[in-house]
């Protein structure tokens, strides 16, 4: 009787040793065939230029008859009263206003002096004189809202103006971005090659960023989108930029749209 | 029915057996293989071979190159007619500040045989709970949240994808 358990006992132990032998040579096998290392991120630092970025500086407008000491962010700033800016036109080439002065209406270049003040910027919707060590401005009497719209009938050289009240209003509210805009991320050979724009709606503030539908947004402020990382830094830093430049894709030839947010 | 038993008997051995010797790390590598197509990454991880599980700690999450968080530990349970994958400790990365931001206390993935194509996901967190499925085949998430007071102070972060349902709990579709 008791030979008869231990010879049972033998047997199973046996068949078990056997499924295991089995199972692990199974196991042994399958392992060629799996990976034998994981995946592991490769970090490298990408640095952040949306900040940097002066579309002034892409101008040339900028290092070749100005006294740095003057252009000093320091300088106080007065209100000029006897001079009344009617109009500012900003392009790539040049930039100049329109100032009433009196009876008469002169059109004063930038960096062009003027009764004494030298014209040194040329902002949306104001200019900056600079005289005797002080800086002087004049402001555009037109409500802030109207002259992006100016900006839009211009050529696609011209910089185009976005306020920060607008950008906020997205960044605020995302889903505001998407009820505008839909873009989709366009990915060859496993690499993001950008975003293509398939829908925009024509009166949100992203039709009139001169965007259109089956542009693909390639890069910004001269830096190609690599990774989502890049686009994601520019939204986190649209809030701090005052220049952006968007590189784009259209019938096969690249463009650049230029914006000033102000 | 003795024989009934004896055949479960064996299965339940066999299985246990299976669990046991499976090389974890290897099948683990393996599945990072196949996520990062879908441009996930768990990165910097540490892995552990238990005797049934597999033991992963502080892996960084990368979704589409940006670092979404790290997590503090997951324990995949490969056993085979069911898998189950619990994760503890989310927080998210500094990278999404300014987004969406949030820490989960635990989430849950179950996947048994019985339907091939669906991955059940449980979450809790600060963002309240979340209940859903992921379907392998039809590439689609969705979920069904029941919102806490952070979830909804930051909803206009988010994307189309949550919308707003009677009941005061919130959907999340998405297809990937």
């Amino acid at each position: 009787m008791n030979i008869a358990i231990k010879q049972n006992g033998v047997n199973l132990f046996l068949k078990i040793a056997i499924v295991v032998v089995i199972i692990k040579i199974a196991w042994i096998a399958a392992s060629f065939f799996l990976p034998k290392n994981g995946i592991d991120k490769i970090s490298f630092e990408t640095k952040n230029f949306y900040d940097k970025y002066r579309v002034s500086k892409a101008f040339g407008l900028i290092g070749s008859a100005v006294d740095v000491s003057l252009s000093s962010d320091s300088l106080p700033i007065y209100k000029l009263d006897n001079m009344k800016l009617q109009g500012v036109y900003i392009s790539k080439e040049q930039s100049f206003i329109a100032v009433r002065d009196g009876e008469s209406t002169e059109i004063i270049s930038k960096k062009e002096v003027f009764k004494g003040y030298l014209l040194d910027e040329v902002l949306p919707l104001k200019a900056i004189f600079i005289k005797d060590g002080a800086k002087y401005e004049i402001s555009l009497e037109e409500e802030p809202a109207k002259q992006p719209a100016k900006a839009d009938v211009m050529g696609d050289d011209v910089v185009r103006f976005v306020s920060k009240p607008q950008i906020q209003k997205y960044t605020q509210d995302v889903r505001n971005i998407w009820k505008s805009i839909s873009i989709d991320e366009l990915v060859e050979q496993g690499k993001l090659e950008g975003f293509r724009v398939t829908k925009i709606d024509p009166s949100s503030v992203f039709g009139k960023l001169g965007l259109q539908v089956g542009d693909v947004i390639v890069g910004a402020n001269n830096k190609r989108f690599v990774s989502y990382s890049d686009v994601l830094n520019l939204y986190k830093e649209i809030n701090n930029i005052d220049n952006l430049k968007l590189t784009f894709i259209r019938d096969k030839q690249e463009k650049e749209l230029e914006y000033e947010i102000y | 029915m003795k024989k009934l038993a004896t055949i479960l008997m064996y299965c339940l051995v066999i299985l246990v057996v299976v669990v046991v010797l499976s090389p974890k790390r290897y099948l683990y590598n393996f599945v990072q293989h196949v996520i990062v197509q879908e441009n996930i990454i768990l990165s910097h991880e540490l892995t552990k071979d238990q005797l049934i599980s597999l033991e992963v700690s502080h892996a960084d999450i990368y979704v589409k190159d940006i670092l979404i968080g790290a997590l503090n530990k997951m324990t995949v349970y490969p056993f085979m007619i069911f898998n189950q994958v619990t994760c503890e400790g989310f927080a998210s990365s500094k990278e999404i500040e300014g987004l969406f931001s949030t820490s989960i206390d635990k989430v849950s993935l179950f996947h048994w045989i019985g339907q091939p194509y669906q991955i059940a996901i449980k979450a809790q967190g600060d963002f309240g709970l979340a209940d859903g499925f992921i379907h392998v085949r039809d590439r689609k998430i969705y979920l069904k949240i029941v919102p806490s007071e952070k979830f909804i102070a930051q909803i206009n972060k988010l994307d189309n994808s949550i919308k707003k349902s009677e009941g005061g709990f919130y959907t999340y579709e998405y297809s990937y």
